[in-house]
């Protein structure tokens, strides 16, 4: 006859001591062997631990009606269970089930397998992205910067072979010919030693509200016009392109916008200039928002060939700390 | 319970089984079952009632023999109010086999911290994101929480905590991220909107095994909704870190990356599981009386402050400059909050879902005593409903019990 679970309710087929699903005892259960304790008591219960019993017990002999829990009598100890005994029993007899399914120490060799294998396969993953010289898909170098310094319009070699620079918001790599004129702890500006036309600035900045990389170029261009030039205005009517930049969260896609202004400096003459930025909104391991930039400032007449003398590595090497792609 | 916990003063010796004076046969034919004050049944003499878990050996009637706050129901040996978060996270794990757990955690997010410290950054996200659910499988391997279920409660729980984790993060991101002229500030979408559904979202999975009869109690409910929501973090962080895993980056400068992938690996883990896992618990015995209902009233309106307080927190304080370790420490204090109320919660489930239960002889997975018991064990109190779902333990008793059902 099948056996009905008086704790969960479930029916269990013939023969189940233990319910299928719920893994109480069905019936009544005799005190001869089964599972080892060769384990000692805990050591966090001082006082409590009690010694095993050496001599056998009246326990449950098996024969009587199931030991299911009788809610509304009073006398509730099991079956055959003595008045006077102890709910202590003889200790287990060995070689029956061990008490746990993961032995010794495979729980921390099975992680640590899993964790090598991981880390491992992780670790050769990236080994061959970064073995394959080609950027991936979609990374390139920022438009007005060349892939490589190594073309002759290059009037920036210098004997310095550039190096990272650990700023608060990045870790900015000074490329060869380069030093560094201005830093704060939210930007850095770099001039080229032989050139002082141009300059490169990085820079970041929390965002106090969500904003699409578009209206950041509203906002870099706006800022362009209230510091002077209220002509400021995107140099093309194309549509920005795109570039990547590096954050420690991964590559975050930036938009590429060159504005055209006329710059009075105090005391001299009035002059056309580009500023051109990389940029782009970033999220942050937080979740807040900021917004970061890389800028190339030139005078106009001056801008293309500044721009192509700033070398890829800048770009490349340049690592935007705590900044995350938003998509 | 807490400070006004009464000093423990015991009954006369004849009272108390752990009597150091009293050893092994001297207790033969010298003790009586005795009647629990607490619950009124006659059990066998112990130091826990194995039918309601009160404490016996005290002589008063209050709060602290009943309740027994000093007593942890899973874990006995530490207080209910003890932020201890592996006793609670993984309540069927006994003390020894927990250490075992805890070394696993521990040598794991040491090989993360050096593969991190290496440069080798793409090989530790790929470590965080699934260590703890790692850990988690086994424990639930080991404890056998789905009894003979685990193909649907894994797929369910686990499976379902990444399927809904991949659709929420992708999903979210679109919408957050690409948010055309959108004015919503920041703190507002990622700091209270996406915690707040990805809290309702979670669970899900876990809750949809209410419905089977031998899911029946507090702490599956517990272990299923952590299970989920550690299936969601994984989800939510191979999402965020892709650009990792496909882009390794060039010239990684290992300090900017510690906090991140501790976050990865063990904060959000941590997180997700116990807000996903308080949120199923609360929920799994809606029905529940007494302080136990009053408790799982609180439920939802913690974990809804903690996880608020969690993201749009982090980022005011990140925002005005605080300390990335600052906030670290900030975000796990609230996670202990949640662990903390998971804790009262399970602790009074088990109590009460533990009365009345039939007698077994049973190796205490806890004490590792041999003991006839019902709900509680009565040597260390640990509630059995807390130990592994399977027959170790227990007496194989094929013949006796072949004869019982053959007479019925
Ligand atoms: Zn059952
Ligand atoms: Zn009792
Ligand atoms: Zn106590
Ligand atoms: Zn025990």
């Amino acid at each position: 006859m099948a056996v009905t679970c008086s704790h969960c309710g479930t029916v269990n087929p013939d023969g189940n001591t233990i319910c299928k699903s719920c893994g109480m005892p069905l019936g009544p259960v005799p005190a001869d062997t089964a599972a080892t304790a060769a384990d000692a008591p805990p050591p966090d219960l001082p006082g409590v631990a009690l010694p095993v019993l050496d001599e056998p017990l009246a326990v449950p002999s098996g024969t009587g009606s199931t030991p299911a829990a009788q809610p509304n009598q009073t006398n509730y100890l099991p079956p055959g269970y003595a008045p006077g005994s102890s709910p202590y029993l003889p200790a287990p007899a060995s070689g029956a089930a061990p008490l746990h399914r993961t032995g010794g120490l495979s729980v921390i060799a099975i992680v640590g397998v899993i964790s090598l294998v991981f880390g491992g396969a992780g670790a050769v993953a990236a080994a061959l992205r970064t073995g394959s010289s080609a950027p991936p898909s979609g990374v390139s170098a920022p438009a007005n910067v060349p892939s490589n310094t190594g073309s002759g319009s290059s009037t920036t070699q210098t004997s310095t072979n550039g190096g990272i620079t650990t700023t608060p918001f990045a870790n900015v790599f000074v490329p060869p010919g380069f030093s560094i004129n201005d830093q704060g702890s939210d930007y850095i500006v770099l001039t080229p030693d032989n050139n002082d036309n141009g300059a490169v600035g990085l820079q970041s900045e929390p965002l106090t509200s969500t904003k699409t990389n578009a209206e950041l170029d509203q906002d870099l261009l706006a800022g362009d016009q209230q510091n002077g030039d209220p002509s400021a205005k995107i140099c093309t009517t194309k549509a920005p392109t795109h570039a990547q930049l590096i954050g420690s969260g991964g590559t975050i896609t930036a938009d590429v916008i060159s504005i055209c202004e006329n710059v009075t400096p105090t005391g001299g003459p009035a002059y056309a200039a580009v500023d051109g930025f990389i940029d782009a909104v970033a999220k942050t391991s937080t979740g807040s928002l900021e917004a970061i930039w890389v800028e190339i400032f030139a005078p106009a007449n001056d801008y293309q060939s500044f721009s192509n003398s700033i070398p890829s590595t800048l770009f490349t090497q340049t690592i935007f700390s705590n900044a995350a792609p938003t998509t | 319970m807490g400070p006004t916990e009464p000093e423990l003063r015991f009954l006369p010796t004849e009272r108390r089984l752990h009597s150091p004076t009293l050893q092994g046969s001297q207790h033969m034919g010298r003790i009586q079952p005795v009647t629990c004050e607490h619950c009124g049944k006659q059990v066998p003499d112990a130091v826990f009632c194995t039918n309601c878990g009160a404490h016996q050996g005290l002589a008063d009637h209050s709060i602290a023999a009943q309740e027994r706050p000093h007593h942890f129901a899973a874990h006995p040996g530490e207080h209910v109010a003890q932020p201890s978060i592996f006793t609670t996270l993984f309540p069927h794990l006994g003390h020894r086999k927990l250490q075992e757990f805890r070394w696993a955690l521990l040598l794991g997010f040491a090989l993360v911290v050096v593969l991190t410290a290496t440069g080798l950054i793409t090989a530790a996200v790929v470590v965080s994101v699934f260590l703890v659910p790692t850990l988690y499988v086994v424990y639930l391997y080991e404890a056998q929480v789905y009894r003979t279920e685990p193909a649907l409660v894994l797929g369910a729980t686990l499976g379902g905590g990444i399927v809904l984790g991949l659709a929420v993060t992708i999903i979210s991101e679109r919408v957050i991220g690409g948010s055309l002229g959108s004015t919503g500030e920041p703190i507002l979408s990622y700091g209270v909107i996406l915690p707040v559904i990805q809290l309702i979202v979670m669970p899900i999975p876990a809750l949809l095994l209410r419905v089977l009869p031998q899911f029946g109690q507090t702490i599956d409910g517990l272990v299923f909704g952590v299970t989920a929501g550690i299936g969601f973090a994984l989800a939510e962080g191979v999402v965020s870190y892709w650009n990792i895993l496909t882009y390794p980056p060039l010239q990684p400068v290992s300090a900017d990356w510690i906090y991140p992938i501790t976050s990865l690996a063990l904060l959000i883990p941590l997180l997700h599981g116990s807000t996903a896992g308080a949120v199923a618990a609360t929920l799994w015995r809606p029905s529940r009386t007494g302080s136990g209902r009053w408790i799982s009233l609180f439920g939802v309106p913690i974990v809804l402050v903690a996880v608020v307080a969690f993201y749009a927190g982090g980022q005011i304080l990140d925002n005005h400059g605080v300390g990335q370790l600052i906030v670290l420490f900030y975000q796990t204090a609230l996670a202990l909050l949640v662990v903390l109320y998971i804790r009262q919660l399970v602790h009074h489930s088990l109590i009460e879902e533990g009365l009345d239960q039939a007698y077994r002889p049973i190796v205490c997975p806890h004490c590792h005593h041999h003991v006839m018991a019902a709900g509680f064990c009565p040597s260390c109190g640990v509630a059995l409903d807390a130990s592994p779902r399977r027959e170790t333990g227990l007496l194989p008793a094929q013949a006796a019990a072949q004869t019982a059902q053959e007479g019925q």
